[in-house]
């Protein structure tokens, strides 16, 4: 009777502790012949074939060591006892019982003695657990259930050959698409819970042997201080991460490709996940580790390397394009041959203002439709794209507002800036050309190298969890700095491109 | 501005500019004159007659009149080296008689002015007609004591067309007013050694014409103190030749003996004019100079013209085209 | 503070400060004054300086500052810094610029080497690297002209004597302006870095053939009267190339020469930095800011052709006692003392 009673109060005080939410069931089930338990879960985490699965294995579990247990008082019971004694061995029977049946421990269930605060962070995680109060116990079933996507390709990060498959929001899908690709038990995963209200976990993982030790103390560091309340997107981890958080350039890399994170990881590289997304951020990364994609290591030797030229070549382009432009119409004429400047002279003769208000203009309009057509439905965006490349590039240069040579020149730099196959690096660029058309307009020629000049210094300080961010051309590594802007082949023995110097000097 | 012109001396200079006009579709050429102490002033002056600043960058070419060019030539040259805006790599010609008419030319053609006459003056060099220049290495020469300029030399044909007339020999700083023709600068060429791509030079031969064509030529110099041989190996290749045969190796030695002896005559006519002019536009002056500097002098251009330069001609004709 | 440099980036270091400044402008001076055996005397004078550079590397222990002679080349190198400066903005306003004011010009670029000496060593160390493709653009520029040299200007040797023969010896001392450099940074050489002879000699020969090579262009180029009128020979040079699509390539060149030069100042201001602040001193980057501002405004003040020409005769005398006898000097007088790097190390 008592146990009814303090089964009831339970339940009260535990709807109150979870504030009375519609979707916390706890309710009283019989579990075994004489001992009612507490079956407290989110209705929404739970995985409930399995739960009901589960129940019912601890329901027979429990009848058959009753069954055995009152077989051996049967046989063991001779004289005859007091209502005490037996009801204290009647409780003492159901608390063997009890204790029996808290004693199985399987894959998903685990035991551990009743702690209301652990109680809470069990079922917000999506556990169903089974409080016995009698002996003070609680069992855990961890079928937790959270929804998320199948591992389809990443729409932003596509490859022509390769693996197609991306990450998804979920740990334990995550961690079997990267150990899949590396059946090792070097490959170690670590988990940390961030986010006072928010609880949520992050967990990181590298390979033993090969990873960066210093740079994996940095991580953990940075991730033990982070103290704050909400944890909500990958941002603010990358943020927390980050070794200069001003720079433009992003110092860490995030990608959706399990391909990817395990090329880099067993580089030596580290990489943290959180349930929030299904971007892993991968540190320490230089420079030219954006420049590279799955593409490159799947094609022949020698169009691979032609592409990843073509890709180097296109971060020049992207920044120094419109600069150029600028100074050579504003200051340098002299440069063109007179062919050509004749025909330049031609057609800027009937713009009314400066080359740099031309090109500023051209600029806005093209970033203009390239954030719109990120929102745009499918639906209507092919039209759009048509009618706005037809429309705006042939219209305004008929209405003389910008000149021919502009509109080609703008078009060339917005092709070659999203060339970059990482994202964050293609808006770094897009924005670094302002800089350099102002100081174009400016000084010229000389503006653009004083720009220049500040972008390499600017590039030189930047570390990444503490390495140089741009390794290999400083500190100069000529070995290295070959396997950036060429790709070898694969036979015979030699070794992977390594960023860093890696505990291990003979791999393969 | 892509061309210009300098008639006249200093103190009492006209000069002429060339430069292309934008209009809606196409380019036009205009023309402006100035008047002044010197070139720049005379700069300044034609400035005046124009909605813009001019803007020398494209300078293709330089006209001098040859009474201009009588004078010391680095005089009007001189604001071009100091001015970081002009190109150094334009073209420099001597034109007889007056400037103005070679400049109305130029008005209604196609490309600009400069252009025309810049592309005119490298199809000469490119047949071996006029040693190549540009005013870098004009100047150079013009400070050079060892070598002396020979420019290209213009004039106004019958039907208002510039026509290449040969070579303005100079002598130090000043145009000598000797002037060396087409077929005496192709041998000229031959002897500086700065060939183009297609030197021809046409004979009589027994009533027949012959034409040939350069395919290679080493020249050596052999230089002693008062008398300088230049021994040149003449490999060529036959053009035209209606009278045919030339399988038979006598009529071809014979055709060889020929030509050898006319490219002789002829080149020992070429040296004698330039010792008449003193104009040392072989550059021996140089090889002396490094070579054996004891019989080098000062005053090249006088001990130039005493000196006996005997040019030996060996000719061979190596290919006779798709006829035999 | 202190940096660990490597056998490369010594040398770059090294390679980068040396040619610097002098680069496009001794030659007029060498040859005005030694005619045709230019090319003789700058030998000679390169075979003197690969001794010393052998002679400091044997002695390198016995050389350190004390005060006395770290202020002695602080005002050396900043002097020479601010020649420096001058003739780099001379050199942009006539080429470049002639309508800017000579202020904002230095305002800008020793802004933009203030930034880069605020920030870590490394990064001027490392910095140098991103030059050498620029070297090698400059290299294929020279050899395009080509074409225009004529080779008989190099001889004949010891014909055409002048009366200040002599100095053309002084002035080719200028191409090797930053021989001190080598002994300052030697004791910050990793310590298991070893340096073997045939590393200087490689060294030393790349240096001297980089420069040989703008004397013989500059000898074959040019006609010896008319090099008395020019006093940037390579860039004149490159002003008279012609390359198919491009016309000015002297612009280019004086970019290239302008962030050489950027680097250069930047290099010299670390190895002040370097020899200065050594042991902790309070605000450094305030130092900077201040040695920056002295030195801009100095130049300011001196821009004047008269005093440019001035100075470009006699900072030579400068640089043969600073670079090449004052480094001898000290190491002789603490060879005779008997006193070690190690040593002042303990007793600082």
């Amino acid at each position: 009777m008592t146990q009814t009673i303090d089964i009831k109060l339970e339940i009260k005080r535990l709807n109150k502790q979870f504030l009375h939410s519609s979707d916390f069931i706890a309710k009283e089930i019989q579990l075994g012949r004489e001992e009612n338990v507490i079956l407290c879960y989110y209705s929404s985490l739970v995985n409930k074939t399995d739960v009901e699965q589960n129940l019912v294995n601890l329901k027979k579990l429990s009848e058959s060591s009753s069954q055995n247990n009152q077989n051996s008082k049967q046989n063991s019971n001779q004289s005859v006892i007091n209502q005490s004694e037996k009801n204290s061995e009647n409780n003492q029977d159901s608390s063997t019982q009890n204790q029996q049946l808290a004693n199985e421990e399987t894959i998903t269930i685990t035991t551990e003695k009743y702690d209301e605060q652990k109680l809470v962070d069990y079922v917000c995680n999506g556990e169903t657990l089974i409080i016995l109060l009698q002996s003070k116990q609680m069992i855990r079933l961890q079928n937790a259930e959270f929804a998320h996507k199948s591992p389809e390709e990443p729409e932003n990060e596509q490859v022509l050959r390769g693996s197609h498959e991306g990450l998804v929001e979920n740990l334990d899908v995550n961690i079997q698409l990267i150990r899949k690709r590396i059946k090792n038990n070097k490959l170690v995963v670590k988990t940390i819970q961030l986010g006072n209200e928010t609880r949520t976990t992050v967990y990181y993982f590298y390979v033993e042997n090969v990873v960066d030790s210093e740079a994996l103390k940095i991580v953990e560091n940075r991730l033990n201080a982070i103290d704050i309340d909400m944890l909500y997107s990958t941002g603010q981890l990358e943020e927390y991460l980050d070794d200069q958080v001003w720079s433009p350039f992003p110092q860490l890399l995030l990608t959706e490709r399990p391909d990817r994170v395990v090329a880099n990881i067993l580089e030596g590289k580290i990489a943290v996940m959180s349930d929030l997304s299904n971007n892993a951020i991968i540190g320490p990364v230089t420079f030219f580790s954006f420049y590279q994609t799955p593409d490159d290591f799947n094609s022949r030797v020698v169009v691979g390397t032609f592409y990843r030229l073509t890709r180097l070549f296109g971060f020049v382009s992207a920044i120094f394009l419109p600069a150029f432009y600028i100074a050579i119409v504003s200051f340098h004429f002299e440069v063109l041959p007179l062919e050509l400047a004749n025909k330049v002279k031609t057609d800027i003769n009937q713009i009314p203002y400066r080359p740099l208000i031309e090109a500023m203009i051209m600029e806005i309009t093209i970033e203009l439709i390239r954030e719109a057509s990120v929102r745009l439905p499918k639906s209507i965006g092919q039209t759009i794209g048509i009618v706005g490349g037809l429309v705006i590039g042939d219209a305004i240069v008929s209405a003389g507002l910008v000149s021919n040579l502009m509109v080609i020149v703008v078009a060339f730099t917005a092709i070659s800036s999203f060339v970059v196959p990482s994202i964050e690096l293609n808006t770094t660029i897009r924005t670094l050309r302002f800089p350099f058309m102002f100081l174009a307009s400016l000084f010229g020629f000389f503006g653009i190298v004083i720009g220049t000049f500040l972008l390499v210094i600017h590039l030189l300080n930047l570390s990444s969890l503490k390495r140089p961010y741009f390794s290999p051309i400083i500190p100069f590594d000529p070995v290295a700095m070959r396997k950036v802007f060429f790709r070898g082949p694969y036979y015979g023995a030699n070794r992977q491109a390594r960023s860093f110097k890696s505990k291990r000097n003979d791999r393969e | 501005m892509s061309l210009t012109g300098f008639e006249g001396e200093i103190g009492k200079l006209t000069a002429y500019y060339a430069y292309p006009e934008a209009t809606t579709t196409e380019m036009k050429t205009v023309i402006i004159t100035g008047k002044g102490v010197s070139p720049r002033d005379v700069r300044q002056d034609a400035e005046l007659n124009v909605e813009q600043t001019m803007d020398l960058s494209v300078l293709s070419t330089i006209l001098i009149s040859e009474k201009t060019a009588e004078d010391d030539i680095y005089n009007y040259l001189d604001g071009y080296f100091r001015d970081s805006n002009s190109p150094i790599t334009s073209k420099l010609a001597i034109v007889q008689g007056d400037l103005k008419p070679f400049f109305e030319v130029s008005e209604d053609k196609q490309s600009t002015a400069g252009e025309y006459y810049d592309r005119f003056i490298t199809s000469l060099e490119e047949n071996s007609m006029v040693i190549p220049y540009t005013l870098q290495t004009a100047s150079t020469i013009i400070f050079e004591n060892a070598q002396d300029l020979a420019l290209p030399y213009l004039k106004m044909g019958e039907e208002k067309h510039p026509k290449a007339e040969g070579l303005a020999l100079f002598s130090g700083r000043s145009f000598t007013g000797k002037i060396l023709t087409i077929d005496e600068g192709v041998l000229l060429n031959i002897l500086n050694d700065s060939l183009g791509f297609a030197t021809r030079i046409s004979y009589l031969y027994e009533d027949s014409p012959v034409t040939v064509r350069i395919n290679k030529s080493k020249r050596k110099l052999n230089i002693s103190e008062d008398k300088i041989e230049i021994p040149l190996k003449l490999e060529f290749i036959l053009s035209e030749f209606p009278k045919d045969n030339l399988d038979k190796k006598n009529k071809r030695l014979e055709l060889e003996k020929f030509l050898q002896d006319e490219i002789e005559k002829d080149m020992k006519g070429v040296i004698k004019k330039l010792q008449e002019a003193k104009c040392d536009a072989i550059g021996l002056g140089r090889h002396v100079r490094a070579f054996h500097p004891r019989w080098f002098k000062e005053d090249w251009n006088e001990h130039f013209s005493t000196l006996d330069i005997s040019p030996k001609v060996d000719v061979e004709i190596v290919k006779t085209g798709i006829l035999e | 503070m202190t940096i660990q440099l490597t056998k490369v980036q010594l040398f770059l270091l090294m390679f980068v400060m040396q040619t610097g400044f002098v680069y496009t402008s001794f030659q007029n001076m060498v040859i005005e004054h030694s005619k045709r055996d230019a090319t003789i005397q700058f030998l000679v004078v390169a075979v003197i300086f690969f001794m010393q550079l052998l002679f400091f590397e044997r002695m390198h222990k016995y050389f350190f500052l004390n005060k006395f002679t770290k202020a002695l080349y602080l005002i050396y190198w900043t002097s020479y810094i601010i020649v420096f400066v001058v003739y780099i903005t001379y050199v942009l306003t006539t080429w470049v610029f002639p309508n800017t004011p000579e202020s904002v010009l230095i305002a800008i670029f020793l802004s933009v080497c203030l930034y880069a000496s605020i920030s870590r060593p490394e990064t001027a160390i490392n910095i140098g690297v991103v030059l050498i493709p620029m070297l090698l653009l400059f290299l294929l520029f020279m050899f395009l002209t080509v074409k225009n040299l004529s080779v008989t200007n190099l001889l004949p040797f010891f014909y055409d004597r002048s009366n200040t023969w002599f100095m053309g010896f002084i002035f080719s001392t200028y191409a090797f302006g930053g021989a001190e450099m080598y002994i300052v940074l030697r004791k910050y050489l990793a310590k298991s870095e070893k340096m073997p002879k045939k590393a200087l000699a490689i060294y030393f020969i790349i240096l001297t053939s980089f420069y040989l090579l703008s004397i013989t262009f500059t000898l074959m180029f040019f006609s010896l009267e008319e090099l008395k009128l020019i006093p940037e020979p390579i860039l004149y040079i490159l002003h008279s190339v012609e390359v198919t699509f491009v016309k000015r390539l002297d612009l280019f060149f004086v970019y290239i020469w302008l962030s050489w030069s950027l680097v250069t100042i930047v290099n010299y201001v670390l190895v002040i930095r370097v020899v200065y602040f050594e042991n902790k001193i309070k605000y450094p980057k305030v130092k900077l800011l201040i040695f920056f501002i002295v030195v801009g405004g100095t130049a300011n003040v001196m821009f004047r052709f008269s005093i440019l020409e001035f100075l470009k005769q006699n900072l030579v005398y400068g640089v043969i006692a600073f670079s090449f006898l004052l480094p001898i000097l000290i190491i002789v007088i603490n060879k005779l003392r008997g006193r070690t790097v190690s040593d002042s190390v303990k007793s600082s």
